[in-house]
């Protein structure tokens, strides 16, 4: 009987615990590393702060309609040895960007490479399997 | 006589000035001289892990004298780096019944708020990220910086116990070290639960890590195994192993972790 409550109240102790102590980020559960999806568009808005970068694009669908997208981008403290920097996109700048889909089907992509509208591509490409 | 005075000085002055010995010159100030230099350099107790580690892309090394130094029931979660471990995968770990019930009604979405985006893991998830380490080695304190969420390690060369156990837990613990040989042993305690596989499965307040490091032949690269044991949460003793290649001159950038990013998830 004693182990049994005690058995609980370590149950309860550790979901208690656990609940704050979970607070990362996880790639796989959100993003479909199977599948890429490529979109271009104008931006509206570049955050470039960890752990993890955004960029919001105006994209034109098939139908002319407007939609919003975000694209998550590795975490800028990695990505500022790849050559990025908060200045590399400016708002209003047309865009491509090739990324992972998310697994929820929502307007959003995990960066793989941008280019711009020259085609030049926006500092380097994340290595297959950097996903943080 | 003054002539000859001038000359000793002179010479004296040319021997002081020459990077290269002077065969005829006076014995009594090279005396002097030898008496105040320092002793020759020696060969150093222990190698220097000193510098800029940059986490290896690819497999890591895993180097047969640290793993010669495993126990048997340890499993290798083979997650070091950027690839994670899906859902319902904890890498060969075998949780206890309450650590997996936990681990199965995690929903990655709670973890996206304002409040806990910016909490960093633990040393136990933290150390095989793809950021780099920068280590300053003392003989009485090695301190080890993470890049990942500015944490910093400060590991005690000059203690053989822990702390006590009411002594608060962080991320980082308290760590212990000392030379085996060639080998670095760190081991920590007094850790606050955090995740172990970033998919669900915590640790708790008395996970311990014993970690090894050990510089690869060339001296270039750094290779470790971090064990883990946790007796709330796991059945079995994991471990990962890890590896970094030296850059010279390359530092840590800051972290400075921003929480606007939970909002992308919350719209």
């Amino acid at each position: 009987m004693h182990k049994v409550i005690g058995s609980l109240c370590f149950a309860a102790a550790f979901l208690a615990c656990a609940g704050v102590a979970e607070a990362h980020h996880s790639f796989a559960a959100f993003f479909d590393s199977e599948k890429t999806r490529t979109i271009t568009g104008k931006v509206t808005k570049f955050l470039f702060v960890n752990p993890h970068g955004t960029i919001e694009l105006d994209v034109k669908g098939a139908n002319g309609k407007t939609e919003a997208w975000r694209i998550e981008t590795n975490a800028p403290v990695l990505l500022r040895r790849l050559g990025w920097t908060k200045e590399s996109i400016s708002y209003g700048q047309t865009i491509t960007v090739v990324g992972w889909p998310a697994r929820d089907g929502a307007n959003y992509l995990r960066l793989q490479r941008a280019t711009d509208e020259a085609g030049k591509q926006i500092g380097r490409s994340m290595a297959t399997g950097d996903q943080q | 006589m003054s002539r000859a005075l001038a000359a000793a000085i002179a010479a004296l002055a040319v021997a002081a000035c020459s990077s290269t010995p002077i065969a005829d010159a006076p014995s009594a100030p090279q005396a002097a001289i030898a008496e105040t230099a320092p002793p020759p350099p020696s060969r150093p107790a222990h190698p220097d892990l000193s510098g800029f580690w940059s986490l290896n892309r690819g497999k890591p090394v895993r180097d047969p004298a640290l793993a010669a130094k495993l126990p048997a029931d340890t499993v290798i979660v083979d997650d070091t780096g950027g690839p994670e471990l899906p859902i319902g995968d904890y890498g060969g770990l075998k949780p206890k019944p309450e650590a997996l019930a936990i681990a199965k009604a995690w929903k990655p979405a709670d973890d996206m708020t304002l409040d806990k985006v910016c909490a960093p893991p633990s040393i136990i998830y933290a150390l095989q990220g793809p950021f780099p380490i920068e280590i300053f080695q003392g003989t009485e304190l090695i301190v080890m910086k993470l890049e990942y969420y500015d944490m910093v390690r400060i590991i005690f060369m000059n203690r053989a116990e822990h702390l006590p156990p009411e002594v608060p837990h962080t991320k980082v613990g308290d760590s212990i070290g000392r030379w085996e040989g060639d080998t670095l042993v760190v081991d920590t305690t007094h850790l606050l639960a955090a995740t172990v596989t970033n998919n669900g499965l915590f640790h708790s307040d008395n996970a311990r890590v014993v970690e090894r490091f050990r510089l690869g032949a060339d001296g270039k690269t750094l290779n470790a195994t971090q064990e883990f044991e946790d007796p709330d949460t796991l059945e079995n003793r994991g471990v990962r192993f890890i590896t970094w290649t030296a850059r010279a001159g390359d530092h840590v950038f800051p972290y400075e972790c921003d929480p606007r990013f939970a909002e992308n998830y919350n719209k």
